[in-house]
């Protein structure tokens, strides 16, 4: 064989060769598992919006949605023969409850000895007193929430395997953590069912599953507390977290040039005034970081972050009123946009 | 010893694989991408009302009788809350929801009406699937 046919059988073969590697280029991108679509489901559960997005099938999500049914049946405070409303008027009688909520109360009960009474669900008696929803700006009267203070003590809360016990005139308001151990039940759920790519939120409690298709974290905005309803102060790149944030923008009335806003403080009954304009959390559960973003709301910015640096994997941001912004030691933050 | 290649040669060897990476290149981003499609998805309590084409700019009105309505302006890559007649209007001041902006909003791809129970997401279709569009009327979607 000569230089020249050699030379044209081996550019035959290096054409070949390039062009079946550019074909299965093609075919891979062809043949390639296609991701599963993205899809949603929206219900409106505990008076707020509850929106699943998840790359599944759309009745594994309505399925998802099923449940939250259940969960407001059993741990709403206004549904009659619902376990709160049970326990709430059982006139100091013991009253049988699901596990659900016994869980819910068990991690109540902690947050509220973590810290030190800062978070409390017995705080139903005050908040009954104050109306953050309706539009008129009214004061309770202040004989009213000190008579109201009293019944407010997490200690007297008894829990006895699937028994609770709470003493008469004293009511428990498990609304505040509830969203978040919906979403952690719900994310479970969808786990176990082998999704691995959700973002769940529950009137602001968002939970993330994995990461996207792509294989970049859920981008989650935390607001500015002074901006419009939707301005985001920052983003957090989440995989397999949550974040709930406490505010004072979220709901209030002003008065006379003062906001009051529905935060209140377990020792005084009014709203608590500390320089915190919010306090996010970032951590596993959605449950814990609903009730220590209140928790650390209420004991401010010092002894607050002081409680999430003793805390292992949980993180949290405070952000003042004149918008500083302080991050616990372990925040991944990936980009400020104001 | 005479050169096994000629430059004429590394000249066609370097037009083919030029030609085919191109090829390549055009066939993946075809392929996995399908450029960006989006469409405004619209739920009326738990239930998927509608769902509409973005583009050219109008106004979708969502009657659910007994003077509960929204209207949804529709714009070429978004959409936002024109009117609604809830008591906050919290979302009226929800913004526009744009394929530019939607992953650094508080509520991401969503605009709420909690007192109307009135959703609208931006479902991004990534070119998986084409989405069962509605049209839409005169500008108006009324049951």
């Amino acid at each position: 064989m000569n230089h020249s046919n050699s030379r044209r059988a081996f550019l035959r073969r290096a054409a070949a060769v390039v062009l079946a590697a550019a074909l299965l280029l093609a075919g891979c991108a062809a043949a390639e598992e296609p991701a599963p679509q993205q899809n949603s489901a929206v219900g409106f559960y505990f008076d707020t919006v509850i929106t699943l997005s998840a790359y599944c099938d759309q009745e594994l999500l309505d399925e998802a949605l099923a449940r939250c049914e259940y969960y407001e049946n059993t741990l709403s405070k206004t549904v009659e023969g619902s376990d709160v409303w049970n326990i709430n008027h059982a006139g100091g009688q013991p009253v049988t409850v699901s596990d659900d909520t016994i869980a819910l109360l068990e991690t109540a009960l902690r947050a509220s000895e973590l810290s030190d009474g800062a978070f409390d669900v017995t705080i139903a008696p005050v908040t009954a007193l104050w109306d953050f929803t309706s539009g008129e700006a009214v004061l309770p009267d202040d004989a009213d929430i000190q008579a109201a203070l009293p019944l407010v003590d997490y200690t007297q809360i008894k829990v006895e395997g699937n028994t609770v016990t709470l003493p008469a005139g004293m009511m428990i308001d498990l609304g505040g953590i509830a969203k978040g151990y919906i979403a952690d039940e719900l994310a479970a759920f969808l786990r176990e069912k082998g999704v691995t790519s959700a973002d769940l939120n529950l009137g602001g409690n968002v939970i993330t599953i994995g990461r996207k298709p792509d294989g970049t974290a859920w981008r989650i905005g935390v607001q500015n507390p002074h901006g419009s309803r939707d301005e985001s102060i920052l983003i957090l790149n989440l995989v397999d977290a949550t974040v709930v944030t406490s505010g004072n923008y979220e709901r209030y009335f002003e008065l006379d040039g003062v906001r009051y806003h529905h935060i209140l403080d377990p020792e005084t009954g009014y709203p608590v005034s500390n320089g915190l304009a919010s306090v996010s959390i970032i951590t596993q559960s959605s449950m814990y970081a609903d009730a220590l973003s209140t928790a650390c709301y209420v004991l401010g910015l010092e002894e607050g972050m002081a409680l999430i640096e003793e805390l292992e994997d949980v993180e949290a941001i405070f952000i003042t009123e004149d918008l500083e912004v302080h991050y616990s030691s372990g925040v991944v933050v990936n980009d400020s946009i104001n | 010893m005479k050169e096994f290649f000629k430059r004429k040669d590394a000249l066609i060897i370097g037009i083919i694989v030029l030609m085919v990476a191109v090829i390549a290149a055009v066939i993946l981003v075809i392929g996995t991408s399908g450029g960006t499609k989006a469409h405004l998805a619209i739920y009326v309590g738990d239930v998927l009302y509608r769902e509409v084409e973005l583009g050219e700019e109008r106004t979708v009105t969502v009657n659910q009788g007994q003077g509960v309505i929204n209207k949804v302006h529709v714009t070429r890559d978004g959409f936002y809350m024109e009117s609604s007649s809830c008591d906050n209007q919290d979302c009226v001041h929800q913004g526009e929801v744009t394929l530019d902006n939607y992953e650094d909003r508080v509520l991401m791809n969503w605009i709420v009406c909690l007192p109307n129970q009135v959703t609208l997401e931006l479902v991004v279709d990534d070119g998986a699937e084409e989405p069962p569009i509605e049209e839409v009327e005169d500008g108006t979607a009324e049951e």
